[in-house]
């Protein structure tokens, strides 16, 4: 039986907002996107629907940010520190990334509130998203501005940064479902075996931070 | 079919625009919809200076950048090496006009304005309708060695008035299949001297995307495989340990 206290709050409500804000508006521009690179989808493109589609999937996209920085702020500015944090352990886990590839979370190095993958995958995406937002505006916005050559080069920058992006979705996806992790994005709690087996480190913080009862609304972040 | 080209002869066009009109009865065209353009331009300098407006439009390029970045195929190649254009495929997107290196192509509601080629007319052997209306006999159809042979006799014979005459066929996008007699620098008429297809685009098409693609075919491929074996491994440890991810 589980009981309210073997619940641990792993995502905040803007997190999880932001999540599916991302989710759903990166989805329609791959989508729609893809219209433009299988030749067999061309049709769908004449006419001009899947531009206006992929045109308001953008302004989602590039709303993702500003939405987590207003609503979440300091969970925002610890995602991108986290991010970009690699401790030696980090470090050790990626030396044994093959096993947890093949399903095996036990026995690795400890793991903080998001693993050594996990900062990867942030740290990758972070850069990709600048790179496709500022191509794909230039392709939006700054055609006229923009020589023939430099255009040719945000095509490139684009579809580079896309496929980059495409890649660890189905990456993301791959562990989400391996691991059974959808739920804790959908109601942004994990089990307290889960957090002890995967981020025990994480787990030992929230028990410290549990100690000193003012500061337990950290938890989430 | 051997290569095809259009010579416009600059020196004898009388700037009458029936190449224009005759252009948009072919392609049905509404008045205010144009492939061929004419454009302002002087010659000389003062206090010898002629004003002339002249015809611009599709080039047809051996080495296309319209076609390279057209993303749904309304714009292609013939047997005739002209360029032609399938309005009903057009999604209006602008790249070729953007990649266009004599900026040609425009984008009006929703689809490109560009030359077809008259495909139905130049596929069966018959010159385009701009030629076939000429009256000056400024544009020619005929195949594309020939064409050039001509282009070349012209310039020859210009060149003892204007000494700047000159055949403009730019070798950077592999030469054109419209030939152009100029009686001036290409400068005087708002042309590129040394237009090239730009390497990004050989990159984008021949690179990025086929790499790309092959990628993310083969990691879904891999990530459906993997999954089965990992799904199986992760529920047997969780099992032993009694963790579960779900809240």
């Amino acid at each position: 039986m589980k009981g309210k206290a073997d619940l641990i709050l792993r995502f905040s409500r803007a997190q999880r907002a932001v999540h599916w804000l991302l989710t759903v508006s990166f989805f329609l521009l791959t989508l729609t996107g893809l219209v433009l690179l299988v030749p067999t989808l061309s049709g769908l493109g004449t006419g001009g629907i899947s531009r206006l589609l992929h045109r308001i999937g953008a302004v989602a996209f590039l709303a993702v940010p500003v939405c987590y920085a207003l609503f979440d702020g300091r969970g925002f500015k610890h995602l991108i520190y986290d991010s970009f944090h690699f401790d030696k352990d980090d470090l050790r886990w990626f030396a044994q990334m093959p096993r947890y590839v093949l399903g095996h979370a036990k026995n690795l190095p400890p793991q903080g509130r998001i693993n050594a993958g996990e900062k990867l995958h942030h740290a990758t995406l972070i850069l990709m998203y600048l790179v496709i937002c500022l191509s794909g505006l230039a392709l939006w916005l700054g055609k006229d501005l923009v020589s023939a050559s430099l255009f040719g080069w945000m095509l490139v920058a684009h579809d580079v940064a896309m496929f980059v992006m495409v890649l660890l979705t189905i990456g993301h996806l791959y562990f989400a479902l391996v691991y059974g992790a959808v739920g804790a994005m959908v109601t942004g709690y994990v089990t307290r075996a889960y957090a002890n087996m995967e981020h025990p480190k994480w787990l030992a913080q929230l028990d410290a931070a549990a100690s000193r009862p003012a500061r337990k609304e950290e938890q989430a972040s | 079919m051997t290569a095809q080209a259009i010579l416009q002869d600059m020196s004898l066009c009388m700037e009458c625009q029936g190449c224009r009109v005759a252009c948009q009865m072919q392609n049905g065209l509404a008045p205010d919809q144009v492939y061929i353009r004419f454009r302002f331009h002087e010659q000389g300098s003062y206090p010898k200076v002629t004003h002339h407006i002249g015809r611009f439009t599709c080039l047809h390029c051996t080495e296309a950048a319209c076609i390279k970045v057209c993303p749904t195929g309304a714009v292609y190649k013939g047997e005739t090496a002209l360029t032609h254009f399938d309005g009903a495929k057009c999604s209006g997107c602008g790249y070729c006009a953007e990649a266009c290196p004599f900026q040609i192509p425009q984008v009006k509601a929703d689809k490109a304005l560009r030359c077809t080629g008259c495909e139905q007319l130049t596929e069966n052997g018959k010159s385009p309708a701009c030629v076939a209306t000429c009256m000056a006999g400024a544009l020619s159809f005929g195949s594309a060695d020939e064409m050039l042979q001509k282009a070349e006799k012209r310039v020859a014979a210009l060149k003892k008035q204007h000494p700047n005459a000159q055949v403009y066929s730019p070798a950077g996008v592999g030469g054109t299949h419209l030939i152009w007699v100029l009686r001036d620098s290409p400068t005087v008429y708002g042309l590129p001297t040394a237009p090239e297809l730009p390497v990004s685009l050989g990159v984008w098409k021949d690179a990025v995307q086929p790499a790309g693609k092959l990628a993310m075919a083969g990691t879904l491929l891999l990530a459906g495989l993997g999954f089965v074996i990992a799904r199986r491994n992760h529920l047997r440890e969780t099992h032993e340990g009694g963790a579960k991810h779900e809240g």
